[in-house]
Parts: C-alpha cells; sequence; structure tokens
C-alpha cells in the first residue's frame, strides 16, 4: 500500500497521511482508554 | 575610515522590519503577558540575529579554495555543503567555511540535535498530572478530535504549493505544542525552523483570542449551557499513576518507534513526577530545568529570524496557515462533541472539544471563562483539563505518525 501511495501526487500522499494519521491519533487514544479502564481496575485506590 | 561606519553600510531595510517584528514580540510578552517566557526570547534573539554582521550566527569566514573547486565541478554537491557542513556560496560560486557564533552553536547543538524539544517535554511531563484524565478517561477522545487541524492544514499548505515534509512541518503548528513544532521542523523543513516556532508559540498565546468566535459560531447557547456531572469521588491509585507512563512509552513506542524521544521523555518526566521518591529531581525539572532550556531554546529560535530567510511570502503564508491549523483544531473538537452528544446517554458540553488542543491550560481555561459568561454557576473546568491532558498526548501521537509516515512516501 505504501508503494502504491508513495508513487502518487503530493495531494493523494498528503490526503493518505491524512486518513493514517488522524486514524492512527484515534487508535492509539482508544488503546490509552483502555489501558486507563483496565489500570482503574486491576488497581483501586484503598482511600 | 570607511571600516569604522561598516555597521551602517551594511544595514539593509529588512533589517528594520525585523527589528520591528522582534520590538512587537517583547511588546506582546511584557504588555499583553503572551506567553511571555517565550515571546520575549524570541523577540531578542530575532533583533540580535538581524544585527548587520552581528557575529551571534556567524563569528568567522574563511573562503575554502578546494570546496569552491570542487562544488564548481559538481554543483549536485553545493546542498549538502551549505546543509551539511555549514558551508556558504556566494553569488560568485566561492564557498566559505563558516566558524558558528554562539547562537549558531546553541542551534545546532540544542535545536537541529533536538535536545532542547526533549528537555523541555521532560519538564513538561514533570508538570502534568493525568488524574483528571483517569477520573474522566472519556475525555481522551477530545484530545484526539482537535488534533484535526494538523492535518486538514497539511492539506492547504500542500495546495499552496509546499511539498510533502514542509506541509507536515507546516501542519505540526496545529498541534499546538511547541516543541513537537520545534522537534518536526528542524526534522522536515529547517529552511522554515524560525517561522514555524513562531507561529506555534504565537498562536498558543493567542488561543483566548482564536478559540472564542469559532466556539460560538459552531454551538447554540442551549449547548453551551450544558451542565456535566464530575466524579471528584474517584480516587486514583498511585499504582495507575506510576504504571500509566511506562505502559504509554511502550505502547506508543512500538506503535511508532520514532516518537519514542518525545513520548518517552514527557513520560519520563511524568514518572519522575508520580514516583514520589524524586521529589527534588521532579521540582528541578519543573523549575530550573524547564527555566533554563526555555531561556536557551526561545532565543535560539529568535536566532534563526535573520531578514532573508524570514521576509519573504513564503513566512506569510506559512504563518496564514498555523493559524487555520488552530481554526480547525478547534472546529474538529467542538464537532466532534456534537457527533458524540448524538450517541451519548449522559450529553457533553460541545465547547469541551475545543479543550482537546494541545495548549496548557490556555484551551481549559478559554472553555471555562465562556461557559462561566453563559452560566456562572457551570463549571467543566475540570472535565476540560482531562480533554486538555489528552491534547497532549494526542499532539506527540500525531507528530510521531508524522515522523513515521511521510519519510516512507518519499522513498
Amino acid at each position: 500500500m505504501i508503494e502504491y501511495f508513495s508513487n502518487q501526487s503530493t495531494f493523494i500522499k498528503g490526503l493518505f497521511v491524512m486518513a493514517i494519521g488522524i486514524a492512527g491519533v484515534f487508535l492509539v487514544l482508544i488503546i490509552f482508554y483502555f489501558l486507563i479502564k483496565i489500570l482503574t481496575k486491576i488497581f483501586p485506590s484503598k482511600t | 575610515m570607511k571600516e569604522l561606519f561598516i555597521g551602517f553600510i551594511s544595514l539593509d531595510y529588512r533589517q528594520f522590519i525585523m527589528f520591528a517584528i522582534g520590538i512587537v514580540l517583547i511588546f506582546l510578552a511584557i504588555k499583553k503577558d503572551y506567553e511571555p517566557m517565550l515571546l520575549l526570547p524570541i523577540g531578542f534573539g530575532a533583533i540580535l540575529a538581524n544585527i548587520p554582521l552581528s557575529v551571534v550566527n556567524v563569528s568567522d569566514k574563511v573562503l575554502d579554495p578546494f570546496v569552491t573547486n570542487f562544488i564548481q565541478a559538481n554543483p549536485g554537491a553545493k546542498d549538502f555543503f551549505v546543509n551539511n557542513l555549514h558551508y556558504i556560496i556566494d553569488s560568485a560560486g566561492n564557498a566559505f567555511k563558516v566558524e558558528p557564533g554562539v547562537l549558531q552553536i546553541l542551534l545546532n547543538s540544542g535545536i537541529l540535535t533536538e535536545l532542547f524539544p526533549v528537555l523541555i517535554f521532560i519538564a513538561i511531563g514533570a508538570m502534568i498530572d493525568f488524574s483528571p484524565l483517569f477520573k474522566n478517561p472519556v475525555m481522551i477522545f477530545f484530545g484526539a478530535a482537535a488534533q484535526f487541524g494538523i492535518f486538514a492544514s497539511l492539506i492547504v499548505a500542500i495546495l499552496l504549493g509546499f511539498d510533502l515534509k514542509v506541509a507536515s512541518a507546516i501542519g505540526i503548528i496545529g498541534s499546538a505544542d511547541g516543541p513537537t513544532s520545534i522537534f518536526i521542523g528542524a526534522r522536515f523543513a529547517k529552511q522554515y525552523l524560525g517561522p514555524i516556532s513562531v507561529a506555534a508559540y504565537s498562536y498558543m498565546a493567542l488561543v483566548p483570542i482564536i478559540q472564542p468566535p469559532i466556539i460560538r459560531l459552531l454551538t447554540s447557547r442551549k449547548e453551551r449551557l450544558i451542565r456535566m456531572d464530575y466524579k471528584d469521588d474517584i480516587k486514583v491509585s498511585k499504582s495507575v499513576k506510576i504504571i500509566f507512563p511506562i505502559s504509554v512509552t511502550i505502547i506508543a513506542g512500538i506503535i511508532a518507534p520514532i516518537s519514542v524521544p518525545l513520548v518517552g521523555s514527557l513520560m519520563f518526566g511524568n514518572l519522575i513526577r508520580e514516583s514520589g521518591v524524586l521529589e527534588r529531581l521532579s521540582k528541578a525539572a519543573q523549575n530550573e530545568l524547564a527555566n533554563l532550556v526555555t531561556l536557551l531554546l526561545g532565543i535560539t529560535i529568535g536566532s534563526t529570524m535573520g531578514f532573508e530567510k524570514f521576509l519573504n511570502p513564503k513566512t506569510l503564508l506559512i504563518l496564514a496557515i498555523g493559524l487555520l491549523a488552530f481554526v480547525f483544531d478547534t472546529a474538529g473538537g467542538v464537532l466532534f462533541a456534537k457527533f458524540y452528544n448524538i450517541f451519548a446517554k449522559h450529553k457533553v458540553n460541545p465547547m469541551i472539544g475545543a479543550a482537546g488542543l494541545s495548549a496548557f491550560p490556555m484551551a481549559a481555561r478559554v472553555v471555562q471563562k465562556m461557559c462561566t459568561k453563559e452560566d456562572p454557576t457551570n463549571f467543566i473546568l475540570m472535565q476540560a483539563i482531562s480533554a486538555n491532558v489528552s491534547g497532549q498526548l494526542g499532539s506527540i501521537i500525531a507528530g510521531g505518525l508524522l515522523l513515521a509516515i511521510v519519510p516512507l512516501l518519499l522513498t
């Protein structure tokens, strides 16, 4: 896929970066969301 | 006799324009209190860099006949010598070896090596308290949505004729995060590092002016009056606070290894803070380290604002696109919050979306101020802070993804 897009125009490459970038940020932060949920479940506050 | 007045003889009217820009930045810092820790040193650095024959950037130039002949025989090698070996080539094709001045040494060793941004991130990490986010983890999504401006302005920059690397460096102004902007700028667009850094820091300072009209435009009064519950009774254990920065570093490092210097240093600073056993180091990172690096960073960035590089139409374009990036960020965050409300059982105040910007704590403060203006008894500051902290994570991840994807497309 990367090879296909690396042969496209700069604009198409930009759109690809945009799509992967936005999806990537959401994906990583979704992982962090579940990480927080799991950590707070496993290690509840004792106070 | 001529040598006595060499400073006057070498003056160019564009240097006066740069003096004026430097003075405006210092004025904004002192009179308006807009990011004074950065705008003041940047403004003064800009003045220093434009003093004729100033030795702060170049202390000496020595003609190198060997390299001159080599470049005349191999014109393609010119960029290599200029960009990597600190040569200046004049219009006659003579190559001069440049002996760096004090600010050039700081630029070479602190910014082009990415040392200063990393040190600043350790300091920022030591200042961040993720507790509000742990109490409202759903706010993390608003930190993602408000990164929309980075990518939207990247497209605008491409449409205006910039190549992919430079467009990415311009887009990252929308991260509303100075060190990330400098980090990406130093890798992708060294020639535009000055305007990119100045835009990032100036617009962060101007968040209270940029955001409110966009928020008002995209929300109704009824939406701005929405109240949100804050779970203040939830306590977060120390284990969570310690494991979180370690886990984030590992996860982000595996997904985008190139982002490790950014994420790793931020999370290292946070771990020092949360460990509870390194209070002295934590305080040193928050105060001495932050102050010293900020001081050097500001004046070094200012020194990149030489008139030849700064005063050209592309700089104005970069400043305009940077402003657009902040507008897109705010709009992206607010519209995402409205979209979220379609499905959510507990509606959020859509202004929270605008707090997903990384500019901490300005974005959260703006949202609370607007909220108080609509209803003095409505408090959404802690939720806004949660979104704001998430924005810091989001902006670093976005920067890491740009660092990872863009070079792949250019090979």
